[in-house]
């Protein structure tokens, strides 16, 4: 888009933030009393629900595994959370794509010999979206995991990066992913530094790619902070007992 | 104790309960739970509710795009409701195709809407038999706890209520519509129709808003829509256990003094979220 600064002279993007600043990061968990778990993200402007169902009994009795739980996601678009009304089928490709990222990142992170032959169900709604959608519906169900009180290796944290005026941009928003940079989503497990999404489909030269990829990740560092003390906060609330420094 | 004997015989318990003139959480036969409204959360949208009715929580995102009017409803503009039950909301519901119960209430917003004249459709005319409104109100059901159309219904009006479009005009060069920056096209309701559901249980107990446990209990239901000023709007009982006809007058005026308290909360919520408005605009 012609005209538009997405990096001024003295270093502030098109909402005032700096290169390396994540957007306003706020989140709840238990929102919901029908599901097993269930949380809020919102990023900035972009806004997710996440609900777990399970572990429960297979649906489809053929898809059960013998060893392990099977990890079902659905990704939903609300028709009126994104500029123009779109009322989305749910079986576009685009929406499948993303529903099977999320499935994948999650079964690398969900410790899944602990529910051999049971199912469980992670299904994230976005109700407005400004970009990161597919970060923030990550954040959204570690967080509606943890709720459900399903075993997790580790916390999933997950942030976008850009690339503007040789500057990686941190959590860039639906303005800056339409400027013609790459956009790179990362997803990683914090306490282990292991990248279990890594998702990027523009044009970008590969001697940026290091820089681009630690900005992401220190954005995810970041909103792992955030995650780990709503966390906190959220069992304080419900169990009153907190002295271990780590749980 | 008493959970397993809720989980053996959920009937019996929670005949226990009506017999005695109180249901399981505490409410009596003719006790709404509380409502709680919030609107203008989603920005994206040009109006936008989210309600809950106890836990059922439904949200409501309304998005105005131009059409062209139809043949003989030339001054006429468009809404057009569309309601969905997200997988989070409930583990009955699996993901695909909008269910029956979904379609249900679609088309009973669609009902409402057309026939009962609360929004004038004229109103959304901007240039006769060239362009008008079209608002689609889409109406996602987030948390499925019993009484959905109650909720829906409540969160179709809310939004209306605080939605601001921009000031528009057919442009006399291009024929094409176009809006100013400002948001201040307010729309007006005539009548504010809510739709209250009774469960009906063992024939003779009518359980105003049931839970979804109460509802699944219940033999047959019922959908009353009165508005605050008296008006009935609607009745819809479709087969079950039969009600006796002497407690209809009853339920009538149960279901209108809800309508009057959702009312007042609703004019309460708007009029406070123009303020905000106000004071965040100057």
């Amino acid at each position: 888009m012609a005209g538009i600064e997405f990096l001024s002279p003295e270093g502030l993007r098109v909402d005032g933030r700096r290169a390396h600043e994540i957007r306003k990061v706020q989140c709840k968990m238990g929102v919901f009393r029908q599901a097993d778990g269930s949380a809020i993200m919102e990023q900035g402007n972009t806004k997710v629900i996440a609900s777990v169902y399970g572990p429960h009994e297979v649906a489809i009795r053929s898809k059960s595994l013998h060893d392990r739980a099977v990890i079902n996601c659905q990704h939903s678009v609300a028709a009126f959370s994104s500029g123009e009304r779109r009322a989305r089928s749910k079986s576009d490709r685009r929406s499948l794509e993303i529903s099977r990222m999320i499935k994948e990142t999650f079964e690398a992170a969900i410790l899944t010999e602990f529910a051999a032959k049971s199912q469980i169900d992670i299904y994230v709604q976005i109700l407005q979206s400004d970009g990161g959608n597919m970060c923030a519906c990550i954040n959204a169900a570690t967080l509606a995991l943890i709720d459900a009180g399903i075993p997790l290796r580790d916390y999933v944290s997950s942030c976008s990066a850009g690339f503007v005026e040789d500057t990686p941009l941190v959590d860039i928003n639906y303005l800056e992913q339409g400027a013609s940079g790459p956009d790179l989503s990362v997803a990683i497990l914090p306490r282990s530094e292991k990248v279990v999404l890594f998702y990027m489909d523009s044009r970008m030269h590969v001697d940026n790619l290091e820089r681009v990829l630690q900005a992401a990740v220190r954005g995810c560092h970041d909103v792992f902070g955030i995650m780990n003390r709503t966390v906190r906060e959220h069992i304080e609330q419900h169990v009153g007992i907190l002295d271990s420094k780590d749980i | 104790m008493a959970e397993e004997f809720k989980r053996i015989q959920p009937t019996e318990y929670l005949r226990r309960f009506v017999s005695q003139g109180v249901r399981p959480d505490g409410r009596s036969l003719t006790e709404s739970r509380s409502i709680s409204v919030n609107v203008g959360s989603i920005t994206t949208a040009d109006g936008s509710a989210l309600v809950k009715v106890g836990n059922t929580t439904v949200i409501c995102g309304i998005k105005g795009e131009f059409a062209v009017p139809g043949g003989d409803k030339s001054n006429e503009g468009y809404i057009v409701p569309n309601f969905e039950l997200s997988p989070v909301s409930s583990p009955h519901v699996r993901p695909g195709p909008p269910s029956e119960e979904a379609q249900v209430i679609s088309h009973f917003l669609s009902d409402l809407i057309k026939k009962s004249s609360f929004v004038n459709v004229e109103d959304l005319c901007i240039e006769a038999g060239k362009l008008a409104w079209a608002l689609y109100c889409d109406l996602v059901c987030l948390d499925s706890d019993g009484s959905l159309t109650d909720a829906s219904v409540i969160a179709l009006l809310s939004a209306l209520s605080s939605m601001r479009l921009p000031r528009a005009q057919v442009n006399e060069d291009t024929g094409l519509g176009e809006v100013t920056d400002t948001r201040d096209v307010k729309l007006q309701l005539n009548d504010f129709p809510v739709a209250t559901t009774f469960g009906l249980f063992d024939g003779v107990y009518g359980l105003a808003d049931p839970s979804n446990e109460e509802e699944s209990l219940c033999g047959a239901s019922f959908i009353l829509t009165t508005s605050d000023n008296g008006l009935l709007f609607g009745c819809n009982k479709s087969g079950g256990a039969a009600l006796p006809s002497q407690d209809l007058p009853s339920y009538m005026t149960i279901a209108v003094n809800r309508a009057k308290a959702v009312k007042s909360l609703i004019d309460t919520v708007c009029r406070d979220s123009d303020s905000i408005n106000s004071i965040r605009s100057s």
